[in-house]
This record gives structure tokens, sequence and C-alpha cells, in this order.
């Protein structure tokens, strides 16, 4: 017999990953204050840099603090605890037992991130006005806002595929701390939180535009701050499109090998 | 004599087991290098563009940056284990701390040992000699003295940040995000030129958290430039002692906190 229509596997892991983030509710609410330290002191340097001039190579001084602001509030919010989920069940064997179950191992991850970022939201909630107040933010034309709305879910979905792919790593290296951590502190600079893709030297542009990292904020990023309008919008929500799509195959590639390189540690 | 045998084997100890893992172990140290340099390599991306901020140009920021950064790989090294003093405290791991018959303190610093925190203290040496080639110091005694004074220093007052912190562990049980918080604004404000901020900011991070303190006070007096500090610039020689008080009374609170300390009974 085939099970069809959701799963109600999703809703129930859904409900328990979304409950268990408030455990970490002190936690969150450091991590924010430090979010918006960082936002505040790029604010400063972007500033600085700029002085009294009202826009370097086309982009505006306004329209460069509403880019680094909505590039922080993403940073924030997009998901990356499917990278720690698959990580510590490969590492704790646990896996063995989610390989079991009548339902996809990979299923059960996104659930596990969805219901995350569900118990999450109160605290972007909380971020956006903090955001506001620390940076600056000016809402988007119409059709900006649109075209940010979806590019938004793209981000969102290429950010939890990449995520994914990063835990799947952990067959082999079986610990992935390091590497995850590595890749969240240098996803910052990849993503363009930072520097705006704009003004990044050829070399690092050249890198950025190979990585995914720069499809989960500066690409949402530059279409919320209005640096990109009309048809040119396309541009960014296609190449977003395809990044889903080259994920989607790695992550298949990558499962059917790992399978086979499965060490469970006891247990 | 003894105890800095004893603190060599532990840490070398310490090393032998990691390396277990030989690519984690690889992986380790590149992020402590990545960790430490991603900050940097922000401001050199923006300046190698912009030229200069605040009046400060590339190779001078980047001598507060080297700066900044070997004072938090002195620490780091030296103190790696209170990362995990949460853990230590709840799990009753401190029970072997009190017993052993070595300095609570000294079993503190030197128990285990973190391999990206040798990613800091390179990092900072690699970023700091580079600078020095750069900028135009008029070098005597006392400014080469006042260097590895501020490096102590500047270590000193990073670390006063994070054990004082790490004191209220043995009452709340965790105090992670409180250093954690500390941690971020060393590691984010000391490499800048205090003066490129408003006046509010500025005062807090001179008086209230005193980043300013880390790097960018001796280097205005290394670099000669002290109309931008706030106090006669004689006053600037003596920034080190900043790190030598904080340090003093975070070591104080520390060790007085500690007699809260409650075994988890395990």
């Amino acid at each position: 017999m085939t099970i069809r229509g959701p799963h109600p596997v999703w809703w129930a892991m859904i409900r328990v990953s979304a409950r268990r983030v408030h455990i970490y509710r002190a936690g969150m609410m450091f991590w924010m204050i430090r979010s918006m330290l960082e936002l505040f002191l790029i604010l400063i340097v972007w500033s600085a840099v700029y002085g009294d001039r009202e826009s370097v190579e086309g982009i505006a001084d306004d329209t460069l603090l509403v880019y680094l602001t909505i590039s922080a509030i993403q940073v924030y919010i997009l998901p990356n605890i499917i990278a720690v989920e698959v990580g510590e069940r490969i590492e704790t064997g646990q896996v063995a037992t989610d390989l079991i179950r009548p339902f996809s191992f990979m299923k059960q991850m996104i659930a596990i991130q969805f219901g995350s970022s569900i118990g999450f939201a109160p605290a972007c909630v909380l971020v956006i006005p903090a955001a506001m107040l620390v940076g600056s933010l000016e809402l988007p034309s119409l059709t900006n806002g649109v075209a940010y709305i979806i590019s938004f879910v793209l981000a969102y979905m290429v950010s939890t595929l990449t995520w994914l792919l990063v835990g799947l790593g952990g067959f082999w290296l079986i610990n992935i701390g390091g590497l995850r951590a590595l890749l969240s502190v240098a996803s910052g600079f990849l993503s363009g939180a930072l520097i705006p893709v704009w003004f990044m030297p050829d070399a690092l542009r050249i890198l950025v535009q190979l990585l995914p990292f720069q499809a989960m904020t500066f690409l949402p990023a530059s279409i919320f701050s209005g640096q990109v309008t009309g048809t040119a919008m396309m541009v960014p929500l296609l190449v977003q499109v395809a990044w889903i799509a080259i994920l989607i195959g790695l992550i298949g590639w990558v499962w059917a090998r790992a399978q086979r390189k499965l060490v469970i540690q006891g247990g | 004599m003894r105890l800095a045998t004893l603190s060599w084997e532990l840490v070398t100890a310490s090393i032998r087991g990691q390396m277990q893992y030989r690519l984690n172990f690889l992986i380790d140290v590149a992020f402590g290098l990545v960790f430490s340099s991603i900050g940097f390599v922000f401001i050199w991306v923006v300046l190698g563009r912009f030229d200069q901020i605040g009046g400060w140009t590339l190779s001078e920021v980047a001598l507060l940056y080297g700066m900044r950064l070997t004072s938090h790989g002195i620490w780091t090294v030296n103190f790696s284990r209170l990362f995990a003093i949460d853990r230590i405290v709840r799990d009753g791991e401190f029970d072997r701390m009190l017993i052993r018959p070595m300095p609570m303190m000294l079993q503190l610093m030197y128990g285990s040992f973190r391999m990206a925190t040798l990613g800091d203290l390179l990092g900072g040496i690699i970023l700091l000699g580079v600078a020095l080639t750069q900028v135009s110091i008029d070098w005597s005694v006392g400014k080469l003295i006042l260097l590895a004074c501020a490096l102590v220093g500047g270590a000193m007052l990073d670390g006063a940040f994070q054990l004082g912190p790490a004191a209220m562990t043995f009452r709340t049980l965790q105090s992670m995000p409180v250093r954690g918080l500390f941690d971020d604004i060393f590691g984010r404000f000391s490499g800048y030129p205090t003066s490129i901020f408003d006046r509010s900011a500025r005062f807090l991070l001179m008086w209230i958290v005193p980043v300013a303190f880390v790097a960018w006070v001796p280097a205005t007096v290394l670099l000669d430039r002290p109309a931008e500090l706030p106090f006669p610039s004689w006053l600037g020689w003596f920034s080190p002692l900043a790190g030598v008080t904080c340090i003093a009374i975070a070591g104080w609170l520390f060790v007085h906190e500690s007699r809260y300390y409650q075994s988890s009974g395990s």
C-alpha cells in the first residue's frame, strides 16, 4: 500500500521540532543582540567609507543601507539547523533508526528544518523592528515587493538544500562541526551580507558566483533594495531556480553514495 | 617548574587526542584561521576599493587588526579550556579540578587545548608582521616596549571579559551567551579605529566595555596620532594597564564565585 497526500508524520515531526526551538529562548535573544551588533558595525564602516558621497559606482547610500539591513535579517532567519541535525544523526548513529522509519530520511530532515523555522518565527518578528532601529528599512515598490517574496521563498529553499548537502558530508567526515562552522562564518561573506557583490573585486566575485550562498542573500536583497528592477529581476530569480535544480541533483548523487558509506559506531 | 611540565603534558596529550580524527583536526585549525581572518578580509576588500576609513589607511587598520588578533590569540591559546566552562561546571568535571594536585586556575588554562586557538595566534602574528613592514612608525625603545606590553595587555583585557562573565557559571550554570556576546564585541570592534564611531558608541567602547584599549589607544601612540585621543596623549603610554586592572578584577571574581560551586554529584 502506498500512502498518498501529506504523510501524518510530516505534521508530527514539524510540531515536535517547532516546540524544541523554545528550549533555547535565552540563547536566541543573545544571538539576536549579536546579529544587531554586527549590523551596527557594518553600517558604521560603510557610512565611514561613503563619507559625504551620496553615491558610489551607481549605488546610492540609502540603497546600500537598505540592502545591508535586509541582508542581515535574511542571514538571521534563513535555515541552517538542518546541517546540525543531519550531522548529529550520522555522528551518533541515530541515522540507523531514521533510515528504518517508513518515511524518507530527506523528508524527515526537511520536516525538522521546517518545524524549527516555524518555532523560530516569533524571533523573526522581533528582529525586523530591531533591524529597523539599528539600520534602515524602506519598503520596496509593489512589483519589487512581489518579486522579493518569490525570491525569498527560493532563498529559503536554496538555504535548506545547501545545508542539507553540508550535513550529508558527515557520511565521510563523521564529525562535520568544523566544516559547518567554517562555512557558516564564510557564508556571511560569500552571501554578500557584508560586502554587496557590486563592490567585490573580480576574483572574489567569481568565487561568490560559483557558490550557492549569494542566492540566499545577495539576490533577494538586491531586489528588495530596488537596485534591480523591472524585467531585470528575472535574472536573479532564474539563478535561484537554477541553484535549486543543481542542489537537488547534487544531493541525489551524494545520497546514493552515502548509503553505501554509512558507518554506525556502535550504539 | 614541575607545574610547567605538567601543563605541557596536558596540552600535548589533548592535541594527540584530537589528532585521532585527522581530517577534522585540519579543518579545526583551518577554521581558526578563517574565523579569525574573515573580519580582516572584510576590511581588506573594503579598503582595497575605498582607500581609507576615518583617515586610517589599509596598512594602519591592518596594524590595529593584527594587534587585536595577536592579543586574542595570546589569550585563547592560554585559556582555551574556559570555552567549555559551562559543561565543566554542569557535569561536575570541576570536582576533578578542585582535588587534583595542581592549582585550579592552571588546570583551567591548560587542562585541554583547542587547536582552533592556534589559528587565532598564527593569523594575528602574520598579519601584525606584515602590517609592521607597511606602516611608518618612528621607532624608539619605548615604542617597542609599548607594543609588547600592549599585546599582553590586550590579551588580558579581552580575557577579563571572558573570565569575569565565566564566574557567573557557578551560580547560573550558564555563561556561554554572555561570554559569546563579549567575544563578539571585542572581536568586531577592537580592530577598528574607535574614532569612526559616533559619540555615544565611542564612549561605550572606551569606558564601559573598554575595547578601544586593546589596539586603538596604543596604536595611536605608536603611529603618533595623539590628536584622536580624548585624553592627554602621554596617558596612552599606560594603556596596557587597563588590561592588568581588568584581569585582576575578573580573576578575583572567578575565584570568589567558585566558592558557590555545587557539584552535580555524578
